[in-house]
Formats: structure tokens, C-alpha cells, sequence
């Protein structure tokens, strides 16, 4: 009975082994398509909607930890997945090495027609030699492989209560303010932080750079570079709170922090946060927007961007096609933007309309600000009186014109918004303006030996070091005790070691002898 | 055992040897061991062998001692790995005096009638751990121990965490043990402190060791307690090992870091070693 059991057992066990290599017969007209994405990156509900609206496409979704991650993956099973979403300067050390295939971009219409005309404009500037694979020796552009996600810019998140603008308009301003020591964070990456000290070192030569300087200077990797970084990092670390990757939004929601370097999108989440209801003198619960607000430095940051990458192992090619198109779909890329609080590269007058103006445009309140009854008056009608507004106007009360054309492509003043003083920072967290996103470098990858350097200044900056000498005095005292224990456990077969006399010598030396208990 | 169970149990059905070979299922021991061997090759022995292969390579694959020597001459390394000595060692130290007593407690009193004390002191852990170190963080900055300093922060949150690794070796030790010869000894005029010191303290030494090596080797390297209550501010080897395997893709050196690691602990185990024997045995959690 029991062995009887023991089988249904192993066979149920095994069941779910058979139904997998069942499906891939029986279903062959089903391709699975292996999707790696960052955490938390997606809005997960279109991965079954797309699912649904093409039956014959099952997803396999995954996620990743860091970039890093994600390229051991890749290098160890180049056939893992079909479609991955690493950051730009992952992508151009995968494409260098050979291990992406280019995409055909006309299968992705939904990309191609939508796609930010600046953004592109900068993902093509990135150019680069293949050095394996099927492009080898070949010159490629960054552009060719990939269709873009999202992207972003970094700067600081600050709470307004105890931080001027002024002070987060530099790298190194918050740092002069001696009530916020112990109230920042920098970010514990090393890409980001090492930007950091970059713009900390070179302050001076970034403030009178002109556009096209700042992304070689914020690329610099020599020696004397990364000695002038780990030198400018050392020397704010004591002003710090901490080095954290993602408990930043919290703490400074809490209040544990004034001010920490963020990524934008978890500068919008941490804005959109803070800026809960809260009770008013009257009593009446009223949106508090003024509590966080972001702030792109002005020397220079970095902007980057994340896209779908095909591996050069991937055959699944109509399936990706039809999911990036999917995934452009502007109405989709509504749904993500809404989920992780990141901007698309899909751009297009959809997304102006529906997030920009939505999310952002302050108008309505400008003019009630100014004594209009904002219910009765019709959208002509707002237009008309808006178009006699000028920006002097709209400065004296609070507000002003942002210009996003740049990024939606049209002429100056076809894409504005208007918002308030406040409401400034966060739309600089998802919609930067031209002049500021200028000034924001990609960072290239660091080879090998780069990097090692890096990691070593890196590891000094993050834990203290002890010199050498009382290094060498512990490990001296820490040899000997350890000798010291050692010839205690041997004691008994070394000959030449006296310690005090053991039983056994005494009995011997007086002619007693040493018997067992048993045998008395 | 009965006959007409093991009769059942075996499956034979007329003759019942005495000296009977197959145990469960109709498995012998050693068929019975081919799963875990197999596991053991697979997930233990194979990936040490990997860590050694490694740990002498550089990145192109060719036989070298750079990483060793890159951790022996760096005095940033060996100064973490000092710190993280030094923090597994107060850990272990406060945890072993706080243990002790809850322990001997436990195991004297009336009170935790089947377990149910020692389940109040377990149950924690069955949370996850990450979950309940971002708590006690938010917990000590509520009531202002936070701000102290980073290092007190890290050993607090490590003694949190590791507490019941060390009162349940030294709990069941203590339960195991003789009640009879605290008698004995209390029979033949021993005052309570010394039936404690000559008799109950050298019985439980074994459930120490135990309790020692299961809270200072984990402390070396659980750098998800240092990163969160030492915000990021103190690095411990883990967090280094890690950092080259997630950051800077140099798995050569952090293999050799690795080894280093396992070296150290095979020492430590060594010394605890000294003090254990039979009654350990499956004591640990």
C-alpha cells in the first residue's frame, strides 16, 4: 500500500515536468516570448492584456536587480530571453560585444511615429565599434538596437521647508548648510555617485562650460580624475546620512532627510507622496504640494535611458515586433506612466494632451488666481484670455511658461504648459526643460581596468581605513593568539611542550599506575 | 517493533528476516542517500570548486595570485574585514550574555509547558527578515536610538535578528540535560552559584559553541543588516563580496574575497570545534 502511494506521489511530483514539455509539442503554434525587466517597471496588467489580444503569444515575464545582473545573465545563457530592458550604457557594452541584434524599426510604427525627436536625436549620437558578433568592426549607432522605454535625468529631491533652491541648484550647495548635516543621501551605485563627485571635483570648469563640454568633463576616468572624485566624495561623506538605493523616497517622506540624489521618477513617486491631503487651520483637508520638490543641478547631470534590446540569440522576431509595437502604443505608454511615475520616450500630442496638460497645466488655477470664474468659461474662452496673458503676467502671480517642444517636436510654443512656482519641480522630474536636460551627459561605460580603479576609490570613500602598520599589529596579535590556541589543543603531542605536569607524568614519575575507571 | 509491521513495512510477504537490508519503501540506506549525494555535488561541491577556479583566474581566464595579493595589500579590505570581525565578535558576545539567561530560564520554568515561551522567541522568524529590520530601523529612529551611531545601529540590529540562533542551541541543551545531577550536586553541599558554574554551565558548552558558530559566521557577512541600520555607511566583507559580483563584474575577485571568507570560518569553527561533541548534534535550528 505504501509503495503504492509512494508512486502516485512521484508521479504527481512529476506531473508538472510532463504538462511543460507537453505544451511545447502539443501547442506549437503558441511562441513563448521571455521578457527581462527591471523591477517594478512595467504595468503588469498589459502583459495580459497584449496576451489576450494575441493568443498565440504566451509571456514569460522576469525581473532583474541591476544592470550588472542582468549582463551575467546574458553572458552565461546568451539564449535567456527575447527581450530585455537594460540602461543605455548596458546596451552599448552588450552591442559592442556583439550580443544584440538591430531591430527593424518600421515593424514598430507606434515607436517611430511617436518617438521623441530629441531623445532619438540624442540616442543617435551615440556611437560606437562593434567588436563581435555579427556587426563586427562595424559602426554603430546606440539607436539601431533598440526601441526606447523610458528615461530620466538625476538630481536632488529636497524638502522645501529646509532647503532653498538655491542650495539644490548646485551639486555641493546643500553641503555648505551646516543644519543639513546628517540630512542627505547619495545614492549607493557607483555610476551615479561617481557623476556626483565629478561635478563636485570639477564645479568650477562646469560652471563656465558651454553645453557640448559638460558631457566630456562629466566622462573624465583618469587616474587624477578618480583621485579628484574620491578626494570630493571623502570630504562630504561625514555631512551624509547614509548611501542608499531605494529607502531614499521613504526617508525623506519621513522626514528622516532633507535632501537626497534621485533618479526621477522616484523623485515624482517621492513628490506625488509628500504631497498627500492634509489638514488646513480651518480644518478643511487641502492637497500639501509644497513639501518635496526636485531640482536638476545646474553645472550638469546625468540623463539616461532604458529600451528594449533583442539578444543576438533571440528567433522569436514577429513576437517582439508585435509586443514593442504594443508597448508604444501611446494609450500604453499612458498606462505606464502612470504606474512607475517615469517618462516615456514616446512622446506625441496623445501624451501632451492626456499627461503633460493633464497631469501639469496649471491654467485653470492661474485664473482664478486672478478673479475668473474658471466653471463658467468655456475652453475658446480660456484660450482667448490666455493669449493676451504675457509672461510678466503669469511671473507676478506665481506662475510661468514652460516650453516642451523641444522634446514633442514643434515649433517654439507649440507644446506649453503653464504651472505654478511649486508645481515646477515636479514637472521638471518628468518633463525637464531644454536648457537644463542640455546640460545632462550620458555616461559611457567604464572598460575593465576603469573600473577597478573606480572600485578600489570607491571602496575607500564608503569605509574607513585603518593604516597599514595597525593592520599589520592586528593580524601579528591575532597569529599569535591563534598559535597560542593552537599549541593549547596540541599540547598532547608535542613533546618538547611543557605545560603544567599532566595526570599521566605523575603517575609515572612516582610508579603509581594510571588504571581506568571500569577496572576499578 | 512488531512483526506484522515490518512485515508490512517490508513487503515481504511469507518471510520475515531479522537481519533485513531495505529500510523505507523497499530502499536501502544507501540508495536512500543517492538524492542528497547528488545535491550535495550539484549545489555544495560543485560551486565551491567554481569559487576556487575562479578565485586563482584573472577575468581572461588565466591562472594567477593577483586577487589574493590585491586583498592582502589593500588596506581597505583587510580594514573591513577587521570591522566585520569585530562586529560579528560584539554581536556574538552580546547575544551569548542575553541568550544565556532567556535560555535558562526557559528551560527551568513552568511556565513554557510545551514550548510555548520558546515559541514566542522563534515565532519572529518566521517573518522575513528584511521586513523585520526595515521595522526595528523605523522602531530605534521613533525613540531616538537611531541617531546614536552607525555602528551601535548595526550591532543592535544584528542582535535582533540572530538572537534565537543562539537561544535555541543552548535552550535544548540545557533541557537535555541531567536535572538529576543538580540534585547531585546540590546532595553533596554545592551552593547555587557554584552547581552552576562546576555543573550547569560546563554541560551546556556544547549548545555555546553551537550558538556561537550559527550568530558570528552569518554576522560577517548579512551586509542587508549593515546596509540598512548602518545606511549604507558601514561595509562589511558581504557587502564587498557582493558589490564585485553585482557592480563591477570582477567574479574573479570576489571569488578570491570568498575563499578568504571560508578560510576564516573554517578557523573560527575549528576553535569553537574544540568544545563540541555528540549532544550538538541536531541541536541547531
Amino acid at each position: 500500500m505504501k509503495r503504492f502511494i509512494a508512486l502516485l506521489l512521484v508521479v504527481v511530483m512529476l506531473l508538472p515536468c510532463f504538462t511543460l514539455f507537453g505544451c511545447k509539442k502539443e501547442k506549437n503554434d503558441v511562441t513563448i516570448l521571455r521578457i527581462c525587466n527591471c523591477e517594478d517597471y512595467i504595468d503588469e496588467e498589459l502583459l495580459s492584456e497584449f496576451e489576450e489580444e494575441n493568443p498565440d503569444i504566451d509571456i514569460v515575464y522576469s525581473t532583474y536587480g541591476t544592470n550588472e545582473n542582468l549582463y551575467n545573465e546574458l553572458v552565461i545563457n546568451p539564449n535567456s530571453y527575447d527581450l530585455v530592458v537594460p540602461s543605455e550604457y548596458m546596451i552599448q557594452k552588450l552591442a559592442a560585444e556583439g550580443r544584440l541584434k538591430k531591430l527593424d524599426l518600421t515593424k514598430v510604427p507606434n515607436y517611430t511615429q511617436n518617438v521623441s525627436p530629441y531623445v532619438k536625436n540624442r540616442l543617435d549620437q551615440i556611437e560606437f565599434v562593434a567588436n563581435d558578433g555579427e556587426y563586427k568592426g562595424q559602426t554603430t549607432v546606440l539607436s539601431e538596437y533598440m526601441v526606447g522605454y523610458m528615461w530620466g535625468t538625476m538630481g536632488w529631491v529636497y524638502n522645501t521647508e529646509y532647503v532653498s533652491e538655491d542650495e539644490v541648484s548646485s551639486w555641493v550647495g546643500v553641503f555648505d548648510n551646516d543644519t543639513l548635516n546628517g540630512k542627505i543621501t547619495l545614492k549607493d551605485a557607483v555610476r551615479d555617485t561617481y557623476l556626483v563627485g565629478l561635478a563636485m571635483a570639477y564645479q568650477n570648469e562646469l560652471k563656465t562650460a558651454e553645453d557640448n563640454k559638460v558631457s566630456e568633463i562629466l566622462n573624465r576616468t583618469e587616474d587624477k580624475d578618480i583621485q579628484n572624485v574620491g578626494k570630493a566624495l571623502s570630504s562630504v561623506k561625514n555631512k551624509l546620512y547614509g548611501f542608499e538605493v531605494d529607502s531614499g523616497k521613504n526617508d525623506i517622506v519621513l522626514g528622516n532627510i532633507y535632501a537626497y540624489v534621485a533618479w526621477s521618477g522616484d523623485a515624482a513617486y517621492a513628490i506625488d507622496v509628500a504631497a498627500g491631503e492634509v489638514e488646513d487651520e480651518d480644518g478643511t483637508t487641502v492637497q500639501n504640494t509644497k513639501m518635496l520638490s526636485y531640482s536638476i543641478p545646474k553645472e550638469g547631470s546625468n540623463i539616461w535611458f532604458d529600451g528594449f534590446v533583442m539578444p543576438a540569440a533571440s528567433t522569436n522576431d514577429d513576437a517582439v515586433y508585435r509586443f514593442l509595437n504594443f508597448i508604444s502604443d501611446p494609450e500604453n505608454v499612458y498606462r505606464n506612466m502612470d504606474y512607475t511615475g517615469y517618462t516615456s520616450m514616446v512622446a506625441g500630442d496623445v501624451i501632451y494632451e492626456d499627461i503633460v496638460l493633464d497631469w501639469f497645466d496649471e491654467t485653470e488655477y492661474y485664473l482664478s488666481d486672478i478673479g475668473y470664474d474658471v466653471e463658467t468659461l468655456s475652453s475658446t474662452e480660456i484660450d482667448t484670455i490666455m493669449l493676451g496673458v504675457t509672461e510678466a503676467d503669469l511671473n507676478d502671480n506665481g506662475y510661468k511658461t514652460v516650453d516642451l517642444s523641444y522634446l514633442f517636436g514643434g515649433a517654439t510654443g507649440d507644446y506649453t504648459v503653464i504651472v505654478s512656482f511649486e508645481g515646477y519641480g515636479r514637472l521638471m522630474a518628468q518633463y525637464p526643460e531644454e536648457s537644463i536636460v542640455n546640460r545632462c551627459a550620458i555616461m559611457n561605460y567604464f572598460d575593465d581596468d576603469t573600473l577597478a580603479k573606480i572600485n578600489k576609490m570607491w571602496e575607500s570613500v564608503k569605509s574607513p581605513t585603518f593604516p597599514m602598520w595597525v593592520i599589520n599589529l592586528i593580524i601579528v596579535a591575532v597569529v599569535l593568539l591563534a598559535a597560542i590556541v593552537v599549541l593549547y589543543r596540541c599540547r598532547d603531542k608535542i613533546k618538547w611542550f611543557k605545560l603544567p605536569e599532566r595526570k599521566s607524568d605523575y603517575a609515572k614519575k612516582r610508579g603509581l599506575k594510571l588504571v581506568k575507571r571500569e577496572e576499578v | 517493533m512488531k512483526t506484522e509491521e515490518l512485515k508490512r513495512l517490508s513487503c515481504e510477504p511469507v518471510e520475515f528476516k531479522v537481519k533485513e537490508k531495505r529500510t523505507l519503501l523497499g530502499f536501502s540506506r544507501k540508495q536512500l542517500c543517492i538524492p542528497y549525494g547528488v545535491f550535495l555535488a550539484c549545489f555544495v561541491v560543485l560551486p565551491l570548486l567554481l569559487i576556487v577556479f575562479y578565485a586563482f583566474t584573472d577575468q581572461q581566464g588565466g591562472f594567477t595570485f593577483d586577487n589574493f595579493i590585491r586583498f592582502f595589500t589593500s588596506a581597505t579590505t583587510l580594514t573591513t574585514v577587521i570591522i566585520s570581525i569585530l562586529i560579528a565578535l560584539a554581536t556574538t558576545v552580546i547575544c551569548l550574555l542575553i541568550a544565556y539567561p532567556v535560555a535558562y530560564i526557559l528551560a527551568n520554568s513552568k511556565l513554557n509547558k510545551g514550548g510555548t515561551l520558546l515559541m514566542l522567541f522563534i515565532m519572529p522568524m518566521w517573518i522575513n527578515f528584511v521586513l523585520r529590520a526595515m521595522a526595528m530601523k523605523d522602531l530605534l529612529t521613533l525613540i531616538g536610538v537611531f541617531e546614536f551611531n552607525n555602528y551601535l545601529n548595526v550591532i543592535i540590529g544584528m542582535v535582533y535578528d540572530y538572537m534565537p540562533f543562539m537561544v535555541m542551541p543552548i535552550y535544548t541543551v540545557l533541557m537535555k540535560m541531567d536535572k538529576s545531577l543538580i540534585e547531585a550536586s546540590k546532595d553533596l553541599g554545592a551552593t547555587g552559584v557554584q552547581t552552576f558554574t562546576k555543573v550547569v554551565f560546563p554541560l551546556s558548552m556544547p549548545g555555546i559553541a553551537s550558538g556561537i558558530t550559527m550568530v558570528f559566521m552569518p554576522t560577517m557577512t548579512c551586509y542587508v543588516i549593515s546596509d540598512t541600520f548602518g545606511n549604507g555607511l558601514i561595509t562589511i566583507i558581504g557587502k564587498l563580496i557582493d558589490e564585485q559580483f553585482t557592480t563591477f563584474s570582477n567574479w574573479n575577485f570576489g571569488s578570491a574575497m570568498a575563499m578568504v571568507l571560508l578560510v576564516i570560518m573554517l578557523i573560527s569553527m575549528w576553535v569553537t570545534g574544540g568544545f563540541k561533541s555528540e549532544e550538538t548534534r541536531g541541536t541547531n535550528l
